[in-house]
């Protein structure tokens, strides 16, 4: 994969994604977005977005380059005044009658994909690199009924095991549909990779839980259990362990199985894409992420949440740098076309519901 | 003098690195492309505001683009044209290390004042102004399934029964006629001597719990304890407050992934833990205030809860309630 001019006459180089975000510096962005945001009582929520989403594109940089957010904050706070309007309403009416609110969710649902394309829409269009604007399929609702609403729907009557069909369809929706100026996305992964990703993960999750049994049981029979009258606060001590290995279960062993997934359908998925002559290599791997997400995890718990954005700054460097471009050296073959604008709502509602749409 | 920036054009993706030459006194910014030589007055361009150290955006009248990493040429640029670039301040809060300490202490100081005092005040007003009728929906459902997982039929006497249930009401009779007032008698078994009230006004006693007690007046001072939760909503405002701490932790962490709930997980736990500790007190002072009234001596409530933690497992009646040395000052410094 290194620079190879001399046999096919097509250089070939390899471009890893940088990215140059510091935790220290972002820790200012974010307490000064968090403190206006309360003195201006929810509104300048806007432009903290704009402005967090701005930093992390800014230093997110390919061939030289960084990446831009274009949304005006404006645009944002439309949205999410819309959002937080319909939640209310939703809210009225269940508390009047449970079941009006009921169909209002089930016609909420129907607007589902709608709304998903939309924030697709809002996102690319106002994302640049080297001010080439990204785009997305506005036409893409039909897929997108069937990814997120009718496949969801179908699996819960299969035990889960169309998940890692939705999962290849769901990364299937988020890059054919998408374009760089005139040049498209295209995806060639195969279905295999992504059930063997589920049963990697489950057996990961299995052989987890299997040997923390037996490292338990054969601890417990080394101690040996305790009899007696002395052994009264030795239960209780047991009565208080129980649940609180329960939540330490729960917590940290069956998110290993959400990431070790993730990342291996990622990786399934951005090794198969394409955009015009270049390929991508997407390189995670499932321990160092483990890793990174617990450690996260616990600097942001003992930190009361101050090292918020040092652990964001972190998971989006090490996700940022195991992404490689591979392809001519000179980036300068993508073309504008035309620019279209995109409002808010979708993106805000989708954000509000955390609709997961397995972007890039 | 020279800065290096990058110049592209808006139709293609190409890259040219350009020699920018920055002349603060004509208020102009100029560079050779190929063969052309561009000038553009700063007036006409948009030039975005410092973010960190991220390169700066200028757009050109053309539609062109233009990075400029040194920042701070941009800058003396922008003070010498005296031209506006929205947002400019925010970047001087940032990078001042007073404000940025500021901004921390505010930040904190709202946090703790809204999940202390703001929650539960708004919580209680929620929780009243809902009328008492929507509460009795839960109570009748939660004890049926109480009684599948955890209670077997009670073994006390018709006498004790009837003798408790005229305590009971004389507790209760001094409360709103919208609560469906009952008291229900079950063997509390893995629970043991426990006491709970429902929101709809159905409290349960425990065989274990009276069995427990020495007179009438300490079950009876319980059973205040039990229908000051009923008055006081407690059921209703746990779920506004538990609600609203996920909203406050959401907007904090900025995200709704899973990461930032289990990172919401800790404080969500002591912070909820606090609430449920200011029920149990206020519960307290109703079932003081009543024995006060009733010249009852609150000495009984401390005697069975004294009793109570001697021989209680993890399950019972205090696990989920202050110490009983905290709750003896309540009704001993008064």
């Amino acid at each position: 994969m290194n620079t190879d001019s001399s046999s096919t006459g097509e250089p070939s180089s390899r471009m890893p994604v940088e990215f140059t975000g510091r935790g220290g510096e972002y820790f200012r962005i974010w307490i000064v977005n968090l403190v206006l945001t309360i003195l201006t009582l929810g509104i300048y929520s806007a432009w903290a977005k704009v402005r967090t989403k701005r930093y992390f594109y800014r230093n997110t940089i390919i061939g030289g380059s960084p990446f831009e957010y274009h949304a005006r904050p404006i645009q944002i706070l439309k949205g999410r005044a819309m959002v937080v309007g319909a939640y209310l309403a939703y809210g009225l009416v269940n508390y009047l009658n449970p079941i009006l609110g009921f169909i209002v969710i089930l016609v909420f649902l129907g607007f589902l994909p709608w709304l998903v394309v939309r924030a697709s829409v809002f996102n690319a269009r106002n994302s640049s690199w080297r001010d080439i604007r990204f785009n997305f399929n506005p036409d893409a609702k039909a897929e997108a009924a069937k990814v997120f609403l009718l496949f969801p729907f179908l699996s819960i009557f299969t035990l889960g095991l169309l998940t890692p069909y939705i999962t290849y369809r769901g990364w299937r929706f988020a890059i054919a549909n998408a374009r760089l100026g005139t040049t498209s996305f295209e995806i060639h992964a195969k279905l295999g990779k992504y059930y063997a990703a589920f049963f990697i993960s489950l057996l990961m999750l299995v052989g987890i839980l299997v040997s923390l049994f037996i490292i338990g049981f054969l601890t417990l029979q080394r101690i040996g259990l305790p009899y007696g009258p002395e052994s009264m606060s030795a239960m209780r001590m047991q009565a208080m362990l129980v649940p609180m290995l329960a939540a330490a279960f729960f917590i940290l062993v069956i998110p290993i199985f959400f990431i070790a997934y993730r990342a291996l359908t990622r990786n399934a998925s951005l090794n198969a894409t394409q955009l015009g002559p270049y390929q991508f290599e997407s390189t995670l791997h499932v321990g160092a992420l483990c890793w990174i997400a617990f450690s996260n995890l616990l600097a942001i718990v003992l930190s009361v949440g101050l090292l918020m954005p040092w652990a964001r700054v972190r998971i989006t460097r090490y996700l940022a740098t195991n992404l490689i471009m591979h392809g001519p050296p000179d980036l300068d073959a993508f073309v504008q076309g035309t620019r279209l604008e995109a409002r808010a709502l979708g993106e805000e509602a989708s954000d509000f519901f955390d609709v997961d749409i397995g972007g890039v | 003098m020279d800065r290096v920036a990058y110049f592209y054009d808006g139709q293609g993706s190409s890259r040219t690195t350009v020699r920018l030459k920055i002349d603060c006194q004509m208020r102009l910014i100029k560079f050779q492309l190929g063969q052309e030589q561009k000038r553009y007055r700063t007036n006409d361009l948009v030039i975005s505001p410092r973010l960190g150290s991220t390169p700066r955006r200028i757009e050109t009248p053309d539609g062109c683009i233009l990075d400029v990493p040194d920042n701070e040429a941009i800058d003396q640029l922008i003070n010498a044209s005296e031209i506006p670039v929205p947002g400019r301040w925010i970047h001087r809060l940032e990078s001042k290390f007073r404000y940025v300490i500021l901004s921390v202490v505010i930040t904190v100081l709202f946090v703790w004042l809204l999940a202390g005092y703001g929650i539960p005040v708004i919580a209680k007003h929620v929780a009243f102004m809902v009328p008492v009728t929507a509460n009795s929906v839960l109570g009748e459902d939660v004890l049926v399934a109480l009684d599948k997982v955890i209670f077997s039929e009670s073994q006390l006497s018709i006498n004790d029964k009837q003798k408790l249930t005229k305590r009971f009401f004389s507790v209760a009779e001094s409360m709103s006629d919208d609560y469906k007032f009952r008291l229900v008698f079950r063997r509390g078994g893995k629970i043991g001597a426990n006491a709970f009230a429902l929101p709809d006004g159905t409290v349960i006693l425990t065989d274990e719990l009276v069995e427990k007690a020495q007179t009438l007046s300490e079950v009876e001072l319980v059973l205040a304890h039990e229908l000051g939760h009923v008055v006081y909503r407690h059921s209703l405002r746990q779920v506004i407050q538990s609600s609203t701490v996920a909203l406050l932790i959401m907007a904090i962490t900025g995200d709704v992934s899973s990461a930032a709930v289990l990172a919401g997980a800790l404080p969500t736990l002591l912070v909820e833990s606090h609430y449920s500790r200011e029920f149990e007190k206020e519960a307290d002072q109703f079932a003081y205030d009543y024995a006060m009234a009733r010249g009852i001596s609150p000495r009984h409530f401390i005697n069975l809860l004294d009793r109570l933690s001697d021989t209680d497992g993890d399950l019972g009646f205090l696990s989920t309630h202050p110490s009983v040395q905290d709750r003896s000052q309540i009704f001993s410094a008064q």
